[in-house]
């Protein structure tokens, strides 16, 4: 292959560049906004950047907010869901990676059509459901919903990168001496944790973002961060710099996590495009 | 003693029965191949033996102990694969350590064991490297020493050689031959390479579709195939093989050629010889028949011959030493080295 002119890089990173400003330009304006007095907001384009910063707005949402109440239901629930999800996920998934049984990839199918519905569809029915079982504004009927929707990325994921490792790694460690169990936790599961993590990451994703479901099963005890955001556009005022900080409180955490992991996120990304 | 015994063995995949009954027996020490082309079923033989998978009906008896309804880890036995299954998140030295590491026996022992089995297959410069960093016959090795780690009743070996390169197997084929004599293992090893089973084996299985074709030592499977599947399997360049007529003490080739042999032969048969047998010369002898050179593959050790009695392809193997005759070749079929099939059945002629 031929070595590519300047002008090829210089048209690739022009256009990378532009990419880059155009999903870049909204966080870095919530950032900006979060630093801002209300009036600071509405000032007009020219003092977009140039302002003096404050941080009234995050002491004012602190103090009228359990904001760090609701962080925490995010996490508890984002990670209490994220551990339900893989555990029965990847155990589904060893079974259809692993066993051959009448109509396993019609199951498996089945399994991943559950993800294409629209969430709103079972909304309604999960409200009535829980407020019989009692689960309405509870973090463990949050985790619930959750991991219904998780489940279904987690196998069919997991499937995928079971299928990748060979089964004769697990019939080595039996013929060794191991049993099945002991054999999928020594040699499959280690050799896996890459791709474990990969999924994790997704799925603590989806449920700290998530906010059609934390807005109709909470009300206070259960509220995640993303429900309390809005409420700061009232009759009265609209809040812009409080919803900003509220959103750098609840972004922040998961922009550190993200980038720490994103080792992991791109081979999980990219695993899932060659799976056969 | 370790033998094994295998008493009729059955296996079917739904309606499919892969493997319409086997038995066999391996005496203590014995190496046994398991021979045959791809889909006939001696890998399930082996998976079945090693109890990973199951069998339909039949028993298997690993040195006098009914394994049949055990797991494997309860058979012991070691097992070599074709992709070697190191466990890539290992060092070699946990590798091969891991099965001892199960047994929860003492570290000392298992490092007395490790330095051992290390030195016995020259790999102890390779201990602290991960699977990923070895060469595919380092990878093998591994493979190897992580079988006889234990010191198990039997191997099992399936196609541990087909990944590796020429030069290299043929290596790895003596390693694993002379490792099994000094070890005194009972192996079954299965493989598709006819080289493989003829060099390393003290018997040969030759299975086609679940059943034995034939079972005996290298040269009598050589030497006698019982059917013409056998005869074109094993033995390279494959045996001739050609549907003549016969008529009383002579067999008549589509040509119309004859050629007089010793016995006496009814209908059609289907005439075997090999390529190594056939005596090429210059000159028409009594009861030569004529041949057309067509083309010549040179070898290096000997030439290919490839040419045809009238119509009739033949191959000939020839020394290479010896000068070939340029015009009007003719071949002779030497009579104690001549195969007769029965057409239909395929099997060998009594």
């Amino acid at each position: 292959m031929a070595p590519k002119s300047r002008l090829y890089w210089i048209v690739c990173y022009f256009i990378l560049a532009l990419y880059g400003v155009f999903t870049l330009l909204p966080i870095a304006y919530l950032v900006v906004s979060s630093f801002k007095t209300q009036l600071q907001i509405y000032a007009g384009v020219s003092s977009t950047f140039w302002f003096t910063p404050t941080l009234e707005s995050y002491r004012f949402i602190f103090e009228t907010k359990p904001i760090l109440h609701m962080l925490m239901n995010t996490l508890i629930v984002s990670v209490g869901s994220t551990v339900f999800s893989l555990v029965f996920g990847t155990i589904a998934a060893y079974a259809l990676a692993r066993y051959r049984f009448r109509g396993r990839d019609d199951l498996a199918f089945y399994i991943l059509s559950i993800r294409m519905f629209p969430p709103i569809v079972a909304a309604l029915p999960i409200f009535m459901i829980f407020n019989n079982l009692n689960l309405l504004d509870s973090k463990i009927g949050l985790i619930i919903a959750y991991t219904s929707f998780n489940l279904p990325f987690v196998v069919w994921m997991m499937t995928g990168f079971i299928k990748a490792v060979p089964v004769q790694l697990e019939e080595a460690a039996m013929v060794d001496g191991q049993s099945q169990l002991g054999a999928i936790r020594d040699i499959l599961l280690p050799v896996l944790r890459p791709s474990i993590l990969a999924v994790a990451i997704f799925c603590i994703i989806f449920s700290w973002n998530e906010f059609l479901f934390a807005l109709i099963l909470t009300k206070s005890q259960a509220k995640t961060l993303p429900v309390a955001i809005p409420e700061f556009i009232t009759w009265t005022e609209v809040g812009w710099n409080y919803v900003a900080a509220a959103g750098m409180v609840l972004v922040m955490p998961v922009l550190i996590f993200s980038f720490l992991a994103q080792r992991y996120m791109v081979r999980g990304m990219s695993m899932g495009a060659i799976k056969d | 003693m370790a033998s094994i015994d295998i008493r009729n063995l059955r296996k079917k995949f739904g309606d499919l029965e892969v493997i319409p009954g086997f038995s066999l027996h391996a005496e203590d020490r014995e190496f046994i191949s398991l021979l045959g082309p791809s889909g006939c079923g001696k890998s399930t033989i082996l998976r079945i033996v090693a109890g990973l998978e199951e069998l339909t009906s039949g028993d298997v008896v690993i040195a006098g102990r009914n394994v049949t309804a055990l797991e494997p880890k309860d058979r012991d036995i070691a097992m070599v694969f074709q992709n070697y299954a190191l466990y890539p998140h290992k060092s070699v030295f946990e590798n091969l350590a891991y099965g001892l590491r199960i047994r929860k026996r003492p570290e000392d022992e298992i490092r007395k064991r490790v330095t051992e089995v290390s030195e016995l297959l020259q790999i102890q410069q390779l201990l602290q490297r991960r699977p990923a960093q070895l060469s595919g016959g380092q990878q093998q090795r591994v493979a190897m020493g992580r079988a006889i780690m234990r010191e198990p009743a039997a191997f099992l070996f399936d196609e541990p050689l087909s990944n590796l390169d020429a030069k290299l197997r043929n290596h790895m084929r003596v390693e694993i031959r002379q490792l099994q004599q000094r070890l005194g293992i009972t192996t079954l090893y299965v493989t598709h390479d006819q080289v493989e089973a003829m060099t390393m084996s003290d018997r040969i299985v030759v299975l086609n579709h679940g059943m034995i074709e034939q079972i005996g030592k290298p040269l009598e499977i050589y030497e006698t195939p019982a059917s013409i599947f056998v005869a074109t399997f094993i033995g390279s360049p494959a045996m001739n093989l050609v549907r003549v007529r016969t008529d009383g003490n002579a067999l008549v080739f589509p040509s119309g050629d004859r050629l007089s042999v010793e016995r006496q032969l009814q209908g059609d048969v289907v005439l075997g010889i090999r390529p190594e047998r056939i005596k090429l010369s210059a000159s028409k002898s009594e009861n030569s028949l004529p041949f057309e050179i067509v083309l010549v593959e040179e070898l290096g050790a000997q030439k290919i011959i490839h040419g045809r009695i009238g119509a009739t392809e033949m191959t000939v193997a020839f020394p290479e030493d010896v000068p070939l005759p340029t015009n009007g070749a003719s071949v002779s079929l030497p009579g104690n080295y001549l195969h007769f099939f029965d057409p239909e059945s395929g099997k060998r002629l009594a």
